[in-house]
């Protein structure tokens, strides 16, 4: 029988080996990218130089940026995710603090439908959503996409913050409310700072669901200028022949401000993932 | 004020306010007005979309055209006369339960490493977590260049001598649905390891340390400490991977647009095909809503599990 010490030493060997693997397998699609991002011409199709690059250069930045309007997808991507989840994230506040701390008939049935529509997913909505907004004469700017967009937020920012009002004890409001708060006052001074770890984090998901949001804004902006990133990167997919370095250039672009988000805040983002979608 | 009636101990009707205190609750006020913003966005932009789901498909409705009542003729369309359909239902099937199987096994190998004591454990756990956070536009992209002709998996499995010519992954249907199946897998395997390994150190270190001073095996200990104590957590996660994994779009769009011909589309791409390329809305939309039961089955199932901490807190 071997012994607990070349055990443990062994486990960990097996350990640090899958978890390179993993972490392999985890990234090398982004170094491709990012490889592929900084080549030009028939460089894109050399393989030879995988893990000692040469010959970079900026050239594929400069082609998206003044030859495509990357800036602008930027820009309305920024806008989009921006807005979509700020208002999310208000209307969850004011809808989780009358769920969980306010008395009335039917506050569970609209946590439920909370739940729910949180579930319902954008492939059986897209083609509804496009009549509707069709309708309403909101194909032409972006007025639809963001009222799409808040279609998914509410329900899941809401759902999020739900969850970190529950965790928050009611009798530190009950000793404020003693003291002649108001609700709101409570919910501003009382409940806003204690969740506010869960408010950054729902609002980096909403951010981050609709900066990567593509089906809706497939259907519902038409005009090349008005495309967020995801749809403007699908744009160069027209035709056979594929521009791999700008293509590749614009990926890294859009792949950027989510994981940067990820990163400054993971923490709290890993709590809430298995907060919000894991409960209990 | 005079004394309250109900104190003298004679019954009184309550009025007005009172009543709808007594009914609706005591803050019923505030409640209801916070909860308005929520309200109009979940029946403008919610149930009214769910609602003209089902009705549509009852119209021959096309783009920029009023529609038809036809009652069940698209149904019947779809279910005896589309040559597509069943495929895409079999398609549907093998992405989904292939994706969710491999994301399980290897999200729970994730969140096994990551439980070992290792060092910088918060940075690998970032790390590992960036397929799931990047953007399914760039996954799909980016994996689309791998797995091209020219591509560098082509080229490094020729170089390493394993096959002559190229292998055009995404143009044929057996390797083009499995690649979109590894493809889910990368991008969806995060979020298992994160919500198992969260559930894994909420398990109590003493049940393993009991169980190792009965001398079990790290093997036993896995299948009769880890997994029962995930049960939930697993049941979760797994049921919530499958209702995304069945309506993905993205992925299967920008890797094979559900090609070759028809091969390869799912149910979001075979509703997005009729309804925006072909333009017929209301057949298209048929698709997407025959799959409804299966979608609600599996809510109602999902639910109470998450509604779980509700009464707790």
């Amino acid at each position: 029988m071997r012994s607990t010490r070349q055990q443990r030493l062994l486990t960990s060997v097996v350990t640090y080996i899958v978890l390179a693997g993993l972490v392999i397998g985890a990234l090398f699609p982004f170094y491709w990218m990012g490889l592929t991002s900084l080549r030009t011409g028939k460089q894109v199709y050399v393989k030879e130089q995988v893990l000692v690059p040469r010959d970079l250069s900026l050239e594929n930045y400069r082609f998206v940026f003044e030859k495509r309007p990357t800036a602008l997808w930027m820009r309305n991507s920024i806008l989009m995710a921006f807005t979509s989840s700020s208002i999310a994230v208000i209307i969850g506040i004011l809808a989780s603090y009358s769920i969980v701390r306010l008395k009335f008939l039917g506050n569970r049935t609209v946590a439920r439908g909370v739940l729910f529509t949180y579930l319902i997913p954008t492939s059986l909505l897209f083609i509804p959503m496009f009549i509707l907004m069709f309708n309403l004469r909101l194909t032409e700017g972006i007025t639809g996409l963001l009222l799409a967009y808040l279609s998914f937020n509410v329900p899941f920012c809401t759902w999020l913050i739900l969850g970190y009002f529950r965790s928050i004890p009611e009798e530190l409001e009950d000793a404020a409310r003693i003291d002649g708060c108001s609700r709101l006052g409570v919910l501003a001074r009382i409940v806003l700072p204690l969740a506010a770890p869960g408010i950054i984090t729902a609002f980096i998901f909403g951010f981050t669901n609709s900066w990567n949001e593509f089906l809706y804004a497939a259907t519902l902006v038409r005009d090349r200028d008005l495309m967020t990133l995801p749809t403007g990167l699908g744009s160069y997919m027209m035709g056979d022949v594929f521009l791999w370095g700008p293509l590749m250039a614009t990926s890294l672009i859009t792949t950027l401000p989510p994981v940067i988000l990820f990163i400054v805040v993971q923490r709290f983002v890993v709590s809430g993932m298995t907060l919000g979608s894991v409960k209990g | 004020m005079a004394v309250p009636a109900s104190a003298k101990g004679i019954a009184v009707q309550p009025t007005g306010r009172h009543l709808l205190h007594r009914i609706l609750g005591r803050d019923f006020v505030l409640g209801y007005t916070l909860l308005i913003p929520l309200i109009l966005v979940l029946f403008v932009l919610l149930a009214y979309p769910i609602g003209m789901a089902v009705w549509i498909t009852l119209q021959d409705k096309t783009i920029g055209m009023p529609g038809r009542f036809i009652g069940l003729e698209n149904y019947r369309a779809l279910l005896f006369d589309d040559p597509f359909f069943w495929r895409v239902v079999r398609n549907g099937f093998i992405f989904t339960i292939g994706s969710v199987v491999l994301k399980l096994f290897v999200g729970m190998i994730m969140a096994i490493v990551l439980n070992q004591p290792i060092r910088f454990r918060g940075f690998f756990r970032g790390l590992l977590l960036m397929p799931w956070v990047a953007p399914t536009v760039v996954t799909a992209l980016s994996w689309r260049w791998i797995l091209d002709l020219t591509g560098v998996l082509n080229l490094t499995l020729r170089d390493l001598g394993l096959m002559k010519l190229s292998i055009p992954w995404l143009a044929q249907y057996e390797t083009a649905l499995l690649s979109l199946i590894l493809v889910n897998t990368w991008r969806g395997f995060p979020f298992f390891g994160i919500t198992l390994l969260a559930g894994m150190q909420a398990i109590p270190r003493e049940l393993y340390e009991a169980a190792e001073t009965d001398g079990a095996t790290p093997w036993q200990r896995f299948w009769q400490i880890t997994v029962p104590s995930l049960r939930t957590v697993i049941l979760v996660t797994t049921i919530l991977s499958t209702i995304w994994t069945f309506n993905d779009f993205g992925i299967v769009w920008l890797l094979t647009g559900g090609g070759p011909g028809n091969a390869t589309d799912v149910f979001a791409t075979y509703t997005y095909k009729l309804g925006f390329v072909s333009s017929r809305l209301g057949y298209g939309q048929t698709v997407s809503v025959i799959l409804a039961p299966v979608l609600i089955l599996i809510i109602t199932i999902l639910s109470p599990l998450m509604l779980k901490g509700e009464h707790e807190a």
